[in-house]
C-alpha cells in the first residue's frame, strides 16, 4: 500500500509539475530549436480565435516596474504563451456551454449563451450563432440623433452629391430574431430607424430591414457578415433606389458557387468560442460576370483578384489555421481607402462607398454602373468625411454602407461629420 | 502559476539546506509582493524590521519581569501596527466621515491606494508581538526568518492569518517530503478549482444582477444574485485559503484550516466558528478575551462583543456598510446568546439550518453592496417590490444559465467528499457489514483528525448485526442518520476542528483491512480521485488562461 501511495504521489506531482511548467518548457524547446507541432501554437504570434496579436515581450525599465506596466505585460505575455492557448479557450467555453445547455433544457429555452459572460447566443433550431441584442439605454436615442445630425450636415454641405444610406443588420439588430423575442427592450432596427433616419432630410435611406428568415438565407450562420447571396439582395435594393435597377439580375437567375473547403468559423464562432456550427465561403458562379477592374488599396496595386481570391481558393491555397477569418481571406481585409477603376462601367461616374467590412463582397457589383468606386472606411480614417469629399471633388454619389452598431460610436460620429 | 510558481519550487527544492531554503522563500515572497506593490513592499519591510526589533526587545526580558518595560514595548508595537494599518487603510474613510459630518473639507483626504495584504500581515505581526509578550512564543532572533514568516507568499495576500506559535518550530525544523508535497498539491488544486471554476464563474451572475439593479431584475434576479454572491465570497476566500494551505504543505508547513464548511452551520455562533477561523480566533484571543470575554456582567459582555464586531466589520473594509455588517452579526450573536438561543436548540436541525442560511445570505447583502441607495433598491427587489423579474424577462436575467453552477456550489459547500471518503474507509476497515453495524469508537473514521468533544448528539445505537448476515430490520433512514451522526462526531465536520492534516489525504496505508478486494477497491478509488483532481486542475488552468472574469476581492484587504 505504501508503494502504491508513493507511486501515486510521484505521478500526481509530476503531472502537476508538467502543467505548471508548460510555458517554460515550451519557450526552452522553442529557444533551442526543437520543432514542435503547429497545433501547440508555440510558434504563433497571433491568435486567430481572438483576432489579435499576442503580447510582445515586455521591456524592463524602472518606470515600467514602478507603475506596474511591466508586471501587467509580463502576465499577459505569459498567458499568451501557454501552449494550445486557443484550444484551452475553446475547451473552457465548451465546458461551460455544456452546463448552460443543460440549464436551457431544463428551462425549455432554445437560445442560450455560448459561455458564461458571452454575448453570442447559440440557437439550436436554426443551427446558428446570433449576437445578443443590447438593451435600449436612455442615451441611445441621443447617440443616433448625433450621428444623424452629423450625416445630414455633411449631405447639406454638398448639394451636388447624392447621398444614400443602407444599413445591413447584424443579427442583434433583427426585429424578429429569436433572441430579440426573448427580451423586453432590445435595441433593434426599428429603434434605429426611428431615431437615426427620422431627421435625415438630405440623405435617402434605403430599406435594409430583413426578416429572420431572410437573414438565415442571406447571412453566414457563424459570422456577422452577409454572404454574396445576401449582398446581392442588398445590391438589388440599392440599385433600385439609386436608379440603376435595370442592371439587376432577377434573384433566381444569379449563379452562386460554394467552396466546400475550407471550413469557415466566422466572427461569432470565434467571439463565442463555439465551433458547433460552421459556414462555407460562397461567391458568384463562373457565369456571373464581374466587370474587369483595377483595385488600388491604400494607394497600392495589389494585383488581380485583390477583391476576391478566387484562383487561390480554387487551387486550395488557404491558411491551414482552422480559425482563420475566411471572409477576409477570400475577399479582402478592411482598409482605410480603396480605389477601384472599372473598365466596363456604363458610366464614368464616381461612387464613394463609406463602408465597413460589409462592403468587401458587394463593391464589385457597382462596377457595372460606376467607372470609379472609392471606398472610405470610417474606422481607419483620421480625416472627416467632409475633408475626404473636399479632396475628391469627382464624387457623384455617396453610399453609406455600414452596419448599425457603428453609428453609436462617438469617434465614428465625429469622423462622419 | 506558469512562471513564478515552477521557478520558485525548482529553486527551493534544489537548495540543500534549511537556511538556504528559508532565504529562498523570503526572497520569493518579497518578490511576489513587490510584483503587485513595487513601492509598498518597503512598507512591509519596515513593518518586519520594526516588529522584529520590538519583539526582540520584549524577549530580552522574561515574561514575568518588570511589567512597565515590557508593557511599554508592547504598547509601542501595538500602536505602530495600528497606525500603519490605520493610516493606509482608514485615512480616507475617517477624513470623508469627518468632513461629511462637518460639512467642510477640514481633514485632507489623501486617497492612498491600499497596500495589498496589509490587513493580513499587520495582524500576523500583532499576534506575534502579543504572543511574545505573553510568553506564548519565543522571539525569533533571526530577522530573516521572521521576515519569512510575515511575508510568506502563500498566505500573504489573502490569509489565513498564521500565528507564529503555530509554526515557530516549522521555521527551522520542518520536513519536506514527497507525500506532503503531493498532498499539498492536491489541496492547492482544490483551492484553485474553488476559485477559478466556482467563484469566478458564479461571480459573473452576481455581478450581472448587481449591474442591472433591483428594478430590472425583480425578486428572482435579486435572490439569484445574492445567493450567487454568497457562493462567490465563500469559494473565493476558501479557495485562496486552500491554495495557501496547500502551498504551505508543499514547503513543509502545516497551517491551520481557515474554513470548515460554514454553510452547514445551525446557528450564527457555529457559523463564526467555521468561517474565516483564523480571523475570528484572532479577535477572540487578542481583543475579546483581554477585554474580559464572557466572564463579566452581561452589560460588559455586550460591550466586549460590540467592540469585537465593530473591529471585525472595519477590518473587512473602510466603509460604513462593513460597519453595518459587523453590527448585524454582533446584534445577532447577542440575541442568540441572550434571547432565542435556548429556543433555537430545541428546533429541528433543518429549521436551525434554514434560520442560519437566511441570516448569512441576507448579511452578505450589506457586505456586497456599498452604496446605500443601491442597497435599498436591492432590498426592495428581494422583498418583491419590483415583481418577479423586474423589467426583464426571465430569459434576459440569465441567472437560470447558472443552475448547474449553483448545484455544484451547493454540493461543494457541504462535506460530501469527506463523507464519501469516510464511508469508503469505514467499509474497507470493518468488513462487508460495516455500514449496518452500530457506530462505535472503533469504527470511527481512521483519519488523522482527533475526535472532538462537542458536536451533534450521539448517534442512536442499534443491535450489532449477526456475523455475515445483514440486519434487515434496520431501515435505510436509520442507517443513514447513524452514519451521519458518527461522521459528524468523528470527522472534520466537527466545528472545533481546525487542523488541516488529513485534508485531501486518502492514506491507503491506514487501511488495515484483511480483505484484498477492499484494499484494491480503495486503491482504485484513490487513483480515480487523483485522475479527477488532475482533470479539475486542467479545467482550472483553462479557466485561468481564458482570462475570464477574476474578481480579486482581496484588494480591499
Amino acid at each position: 500500500m505504501e508503494t502504491l501511495t508513493r507511486t501515486r504521489n510521484v505521478i500526481f506531482a509530476s503531472l502537476f509539475a508538467l502543467v505548471t511548467c508548460c510555458v517554460i518548457l515550451a519557450r526552452v524547446l522553442h529557444g533551442i530549436g526543437v520543432p514542435l507541432p503547429d497545433w501547440t501554437g508555440v510558434y504563433s504570434d497571433r491568435s486567430a480565435l481572438e483576432s489579435r496579436y499576442y503580447t510582445p515581450r515586455p521591456k524592463l525599465s524602472a518606470g515600467a516596474l514602478l507603475d506596474g506596466t511591466f508586471q501587467t505585460e509580463t502576465e499577459a505575455w505569459t498567458s499568451d504563451r501557454v501552449p494550445m492557448r486557443d484550444a484551452a479557450l475553446l475547451g473552457n467555453a465548451a465546458l461551460q456551454r455544456t452546463g448552460i445547455a443543460l440549464a436551457a433544457n431544463v428551462m425549455g429555452y432554445d437560445a442560450y449563451h455560448t459561455f458564461y459572460g458571452s454575448s453570442i447566443i447559440h440557437y439550436t433550431p436554426s443551427k446558428v450563432l446570433l449576437r445578443e441584442p443590447s438593451q435600449i439605454q436612455p442615451t441611445d436615442a441621443e447617440a443616433y440623433q448625433k450621428a444623424s445630425d452629423a450625416l445630414d450636415g455633411v449631405a447639406q454641405k454638398y448639394p451636388n452629391i447624392r447621398f444614400f444610406m443602407y444599413n445591413p443588420p447584424n443579427s442583434d439588430y433583427l426585429d424578429d430574431s429569436p433572441a430579440a423575442r426573448l427580451m423586453t427592450a432590445p435595441l433593434t432596427h426599428s429603434f434605429m430607424a426611428e431615431h437615426l433616419y427620422a431627421s435625415l432630410d438630405h440623405v435617402t435611406v434605403i430599406n435594409a430591414q430583413v426578416s429572420y428568415g431572410e437573414y438565415l438565407t442571406g447571412w453566414h450562420h457563424t459570422d456577422h457578415h452577409w454572404t454574396v447571396r445576401g449582398a446581392y439582395d442588398g445590391y438589388a435594393r440599392i440599385a433600385d433606389a439609386m436608379g440603376f435597377g435595370d442592371l439587376v439580375i432577377p434573384a433566381g437567375e444569379v449563379e452562386y458557387a460554394t467552396y466546400e473547403q475550407p471550413v469557415f468559423y466566422g466572427s461569432d464562432a470565434r467571439t463565442g468560442r463555439c465551433l458547433d456550427y460552421d459556414d462555407r465561403i460562397m461567391d458568384f458562379g463562373p457565369s456571373f460576370h464581374i466587370p474587369a477592374h483595377q483595385a488600388l488599396i491604400n494607394g497600392e496595386d495589389w494585383g488581380d483578384e485583390s477583391l476576391a481570391h478566387r484562383t487561390k481558393y480554387q487551387h486550395g491555397e488557404w491558411s491551414s489555421n482552422l480559425l482563420n477569418n475566411r471572409y477576409a481571406e477570400y475577399f479582402h481585409g478592411d482598409y482605410a481607402n480603396m480605389c477601384i477603376t472599372s473598365y466596363e462601367a456604363r458610366t464614368d461616374k464616381t461612387l464613394l462607398l463609406v463602408a465597413d467590412s460589409y462592403s468587401n463582397n458587394i463593391e464589385r457589383l457597382f462596377l457595372s454602373e460606376y467607372g470609379t468606386v472609392l471606398e472610405y472606411d470610417v474606422r481607419y480614417n483620421f480625416d472627416t468625411l467632409s475633408t475626404y469629399l473636399d479632396a475628391h471633388s469627382e464624387v457623384d454619389d455617396v453610399l453609406i454602407l455600414m452596419s448599425q452598431p457603428d453609428f453609436m460610436n462617438e469617434s465614428m460620429q465625429k469622423t462622419l461629420a | 502559476m506558469f512562471g513564478f510558481l515552477p521557478l520558485f519550487l525548482a529553486a527551493y527544492f534544489l537548495l540543500p539546506t534549511r537556511g538556504a531554503r528559508n532565504l529562498c522563500l523570503l526572497a520569493a515572497s518579497l518578490l511576489f509582493y513587490a510584483w503587485g506593490e513595487p513601492v509598498y513592499v518597503l512598507l512591509m519591510v519596515v513593518s518586519i524590521v520594526v516588529n522584529w526589533a520590538l519583539t526582540n526587545r520584549l524577549g530580552r526580558r522574561p515574561a514575568h519581569s518588570r511589567v512597565d518595560y515590557r508593557r511599554k514595548t508592547l504598547i509601542l508595537g501595538v500602536v505602530f501596527n495600528v497606525l500603519v494599518i490605520g493610516f493606509f487603510k482608514y485615512e480616507s474613510f475617517v477624513a470623508q466621515t469627518i468632513n461629511d459630518l462637518l460639512g467642510a473639507a477640514i481633514v485632507p483626504d489623501l486617497e492612498l491606494p491600499l497596500p495589498i495584504g496589509i490587513s493580513f500581515y499587520t495582524l500576523q505581526a500583532l499576534s506575534y508581538l502579543i504572543d511574545v509578550y505573553r510568553g506564548d512564543a519565543l522571539p525569533q532572533r533571526n530577522m530573516l526568518w521572521f521576515g519569512m514568516y510575515v511575508s510568506c507568499f502563500p498566505q500573504l495576500v489573502a490569509g489565513p492569518i498564521v500565528r507564529y506559535q503555530d509554526i515557530f518550530e516549522q521555521v527551522t525544523t520542518r520536513k519536506e517530503t514527497l507525500d506532503r508535497f503531493a498532498n499539498g498539491v492536491r489541496l492547492f488544486v482544490i483551492g484553485l478549482a474553488q476559485k477559478a471554476l466556482l467563484a469566478n464563474v458564479i461571480a459573473l451572475c452576481a455581478q450581472q444582477m448587481l449591474q442591472k439593479t433591483g428594478p430590472n431584475i425583480g425578486l428572482i434576479g435579486s435572490w439569484a444574485g445574492l445567493i450567487a454572491y454568497t457562493f462567490q465570497i465563500y469559494f473565493d476566500f476558501a479557495g485562496y485559503s486552500f491554495m495557501a494551505i496547500g502551498l504551505g504543505r508543499m514547503l513543509g508547513f502545516s497551517y491551520l484550516r481557515n474554513f470548515n464548511y460554514p454553510y452547514i452551520s445551525k446557528s450564527i455562533t457555529e457559523f463564526w466558528r467555521r468561517w474565516h477561523i483564523s480571523l475570528s480566533t484572532f479577535f477572540r484571543d487578542y481583543v475579546y478575551i483581554p477585554l474580559g470575554g464572557s466572564r463579566c456582567s452581561t452589560a460588559r459582555w455586550v460591550l466586549n462583543l460590540s467592540a469585537v464586531w465593530l473591529l471585525t466589520g472595519l477590518w473587512h473594509g473602510a466603509a460604513w456598510n462593513y460597519v453595518l455588517w459587523g453590527a448585524y452579526y454582533g446584534a445577532l450573536l447577542v440575541g442568540e446568546k441572550l434571547l432565542w438561543g435556548k429556543a433555537l436548540e430545541h428546533l429541528p436541525g433543518v429549521l436551525r439550518h434554514l434560520y442560519t442560511i437566511v441570516i448569512f445570505v441576507c448579511g452578505w447583502s450589506f457586505f456586497w453592496i456599498t452604496d446605500t441607495a443601491q442597497l435599498t433598491l436591492y432590498w426592495r427587489a428581494l422583498t418583491g417590490g419590483f415583481g418577479l423579474t423586474g423589467s426583464s424577462t426571465l430569459w434576459e436575467l440569465t441567472c437560470w444559465e447558472y443552475l448547474p453552477v449553483y448545484v455544484v456550489c451547493l454540493l461543494a459547500s457541504m462535506p460530501v467528499v469527506p463523507f464519501a471518503k469516510y464511508l469508503v474507509m469505514r467499509w474497507a476497515q470493518a468488513g462487508r457489514n460495516a455500514t449496518l453495524a452500530a457506530p462505535t469508537a472503533e469504527s470511527a473514521a481512521p483519519t488523522a483528525e482527533p475526535a472532538a468533544p462537542t458536536g451533534d448528539p450521539a448517534a442512536p445505537t442499534a443491535e450489532p448485526a449477526a456475523t455475515g448476515e445483514p440486519n434487515v430490520a434496520l431501515s435505510a433512514g436509520f442507517v443513514t442518520r447513524s452514519l451521519l451522526a458518527d461522521f459528524a462526531q468523528a470527522s472534520i465536520v466537527n466545528p472545533k476542528h481546525i487542523r488541516s492534516e488529513g485534508l485531501c489525504e486518502f492514506d491507503l496505508s491506514a487501511i488495515k483491512s484483511p480483505r484484498r478486494a477492499a484494499c484494491a477497491a480503495c486503491a482504485a478509488i484513490a487513483l480515480l480521485s487523483d485522475v479527477l483532481l488532475l482533470a479539475l486542475f486542467v479545467a482550472s488552468c483553462m479557466q485561468v488562461v481564458s482570462g475570464s472574469f477574476n474578481p480579486f476581492i482581496y484588494f480591499q484587504f
